[in-house]
């Protein structure tokens, strides 16, 4: 369960070109997210990830790069998005997002 | 009755008593005064605007007295009160009509929380909203005025209203403050246009106010349907340049210029989604007044007309 992840209960994202903005449902603000970001929080829209799912689909938008690399900037920009409240670890209180 | 064709007398009389009643569309306000001087430019900056009955129900009631004691005599001052309460220091009596006009802003931004509050101008040409946000040095007020005497419907130079039901933006109309070098820079380049006396000390520099034209007072009540955000940037010398702005960035652009924006929360994400969406942004970098016009102007015809006004509710 401590690997699985998914958007926090509330979250809003609207897809605006190439990149998301995303409404933070506990302090209402609004984050752009660019391209890298999208990566990762563009899965988490059909539902619940594990790291490791989550690091295979970035890996395969990057295509020949480096897996190490890939994985260590999936995880990098994981971790930015729990920091932020976009992201939650625990399924309980986690939910699909309102877009 | 015109507020222009209303003797000096009886609008003084007005503010001291009953209070005058304005209506912007998006608000209607009561303005009390004991403040004699202030008759003459308000009378001027309101000129268009009809002499309606002061009763009734009226969102928002202003009133500016003088303080009074020794204050009275030496340096005057003048205090701004909203529904009785005093929400600003006063400010020297010579500056009453820009304490009255800020304090009128401060009461729609803190108060119009059913209506998304951009901080921008807002004008309409042949059904088209046209939404010109501020940034520092961007001009705005300069550019509204100037597409306002060119004939533009002006909706305001400080509150992009967007209602939250269906996007539409709501015209809270109002004196457009001109400041420092943009008062020449419309006499220049709007002989006609009607600014009114100057205000050479205030907080914000000399400060004169252009009065809207009668068709925009007449057209108070007609939200518009918003087709352009323009960015505008005021460069000395730059030659005009007209460039699309990523939709994402408009999007964090305007919610960080917003009034209210983390106050509404999800129903402005929502409303600045929508706007956002349906708008072409755009950034405009300028220096002559006219090629911006023009520029705005040719992207206007290139738009698409939207759905057909919708009036103010009651």
């Amino acid at each position: 369960v401590a690997s699985s992840f998914a958007l926090t209960a509330g979250t809003r994202l609207r897809r605006l070109d190439d990149e998301f903005v995303v409404l933070n449902p506990w302090s209402w603000e609004t984050h752009l997210l660019n391209a890298e970001a999208v990566l990762v929080v563009g899965p988490l829209i059909q539902g619940p990830k594990s790291l490791e799912q989550l690091q295979s689909e970035y890996r395969a938008a990057h295509g020949d790069q480096d897996p190490e690399v890939c994985d260590r900037a999936a995880e990098s920009l994981l971790l930015e998005l729990l920091e932020l409240g976009l992201v939650s670890q625990d399924l309980e209180t986690a939910a699909h997002a309102t877009r | 009755m015109r507020l222009g064709e209303l003797d000096l007398n009886s609008l003084e009389r007005s503010l001291a008593n009953q209070g005058l009643a304005l209506d912007f569309g998006l608000m209607r306000a009561r303005v009390r005064a004991h403040v004699p001087a202030m008759a003459s430019p308000l009378r001027h900056s309101y000129a268009e605007f009809p002499v309606v009955n002061p009763d009734g129900f009226f969102d928002v009631t202003a009133s500016l007295t003088f303080v009074s004691g020794v204050r009275r005599w030496v340096r005057p001052q003048v205090t701004f009160y909203l529904d009785g309460k005093e929400p600003f220091e006063p400010f020297p009596a010579d500056t009453h009509l820009p304490l009255l006009e800020w304090g009128l802003n401060w009461a729609i931004a803190s108060r119009a929380n059913g209506y998304l509050l951009l901080h921008a101008g807002v004008v309409e040409r042949e059904g088209r909203g046209v939404v010109l946000p501020a940034l520092p040095g961007s001009g705005k007020s300069t550019l509204t005025a100037a597409l306002s005497t060119r004939g533009y419907r002006l909706l305001s130079d400080e509150f992009g209203a967007v209602r939250l039901a269906d996007g539409a933006v709501v015209p809270v109309l109002r004196p457009i403050a001109l400041k420092n070098q943009s008062i020449e820079v419309i006499k220049t380049f709007s002989p006609q246009a009607a600014i009114g006396p100057e205000y050479p000390k205030t907080r914000k520099g000399r400060v004169a106010y252009l009065a809207p034209d009668a068709a925009s007072v007449a057209g108070r009540h007609q939200a518009v349907e918003p087709a352009l955000v323009v960015f505008p940037h005021y460069e000395p010398d730059a030659e005009t340049t007209l460039a699309p702005m990523p939709k994402s960035r408009a999007f964090a652009k305007l919610a960080a210029n917003s009034f209210n924006y983390e106050i509404l929360g999800p129903a402005a994400f929502e409303a600045m989604g929508r706007l956002i969406e349906q708008c072409a942004c755009y950034r405009i970098k300028y220096s002559r007044l006219d090629e911006a016009i023009e520029a705005i102007s040719g992207q206007i015809a290139r738009t698409p007309r939207p759905a057909r006004p919708q009036p103010v509710p009651a």
